[in-house]
């Protein structure tokens, strides 16, 4: 079981990204409007104002979507999801993804199976 | 000899659900003609019950109907997903109705359809109907995948279309 913790810089994916998870059979996340570093940093601090090292990766506002997935099969799909929408999340301003381990959860719904026999 | 399809980007993750799984090729309906959605759905009942796929048409037709009436499956771009769980199916399936005129269905003011995907699926397997309902609306994004369906010559053309779009997204 794993956290996914994906930061999705443009926001305008963001239903596509939640309709692919359907797909996968992932029925939760939550997602929270954030703000990246670079943009603290270019835009509220003066001494860092319009250096173009930090605007050129940074956008106004992103989205940060955390999900607890219980099959590393579905973690694996949804990593290949988010890309897949997103862009090689290796190429700057496109968003970041990273999973950590969960041991233990309380309240996760059940996934959506596929009832076929 | 069919053309391969291509491979997925994504060689490494497994596969989930794919659509094609559920098209049949005698559910494919070009030319649809219809004055609105009335008109469309009933069109699209008729040639869904002349291949007995389901029990009974007619209660198929309210169902799809009363859907609409809650709220307009029509998606935008030129597609819409009338869908409903139906009694007498094994599984799901998807039947795909292609309009090149343009059919007047969901809100005035929204693009007329030219592409309908008829989703139907067993009671009991809501949790795969809601999948293919995503898997659906993310698919008919894919660039230029609309006016293909739309330009479609044959059965065979629609499915063909639908399985490279199908193949190539995770």
């Amino acid at each position: 079981m794993q956290l996914l913790v994906a930061v999705i810089n443009e926001s305008e994916k963001l239903d596509e990204i939640l309709s692919g998870f359907l797909e996968l059979g992932i029925t939760g996340a939550t997602i929270i409007n954030s703000e990246g570093m670079g943009r603290v940093l270019s835009h509220d601090i003066p001494i860092f104002a319009g250096l173009q090292t930090l605007i050129a990766r940074s956008r106004p506002q992103n989205q940060t979507l955390f999900s607890v997935i219980k099959e590393e099969e579905k973690v694996e799909g949804a990593l290949a999801l988010l890309q897949e929408i997103c862009g090689n999340f290796d190429d700057p301003a496109t968003g970041i993804a990273f999973t950590i381990p969960v041991t233990r959860v309380v309240g996760l719904k059940p996934e959506l199976g596929t009832e076929e026999s | 000899m069919d053309a391969p399809a291509p491979r997925s980007r994504f060689p490494n993750v497994r596969q989930q659900m794919r659509l094609r799984e559920y098209l049949r090729p005698e559910l494919v309906i070009l030319g649809l003609k219809g004055r609105g959605a009335r008109d469309a759905i009933h069109a699209m009942v008729e040639q869904i019950g002349s291949q007995g796929v389901v029990p009974d048409p007619g209660a198929l037709e309210s169902a799809l109907l009363a859907r609409e009436a809650v709220h307009t499956t029509a998606m935008g771009s030129g597609v819409a997903v009338p869908h409903a769980t139906i009694e007498g199916l094994d599984r799901p399936v998807v039947a795909v109705a292609v309009s090149p005129e343009g059919v007047a269905f969901g809100p005035v003011g929204l693009d007329p359809v030219h592409v309908f995907f008829v989703l139907l699926s067993p009671p009991e397997q809501t949790g795969l109907h809601i999948k293919l309902l995503a898997r659906i609306a993310r698919l008919v994004r894919h660039p230029g995948l609309v006016t293909q369906l739309r330009d479609a010559s044959s059965a065979r053309a629609v499915l063909e279309t639908l399985e490279t779009v199908d193949a190539g997204h995770v």
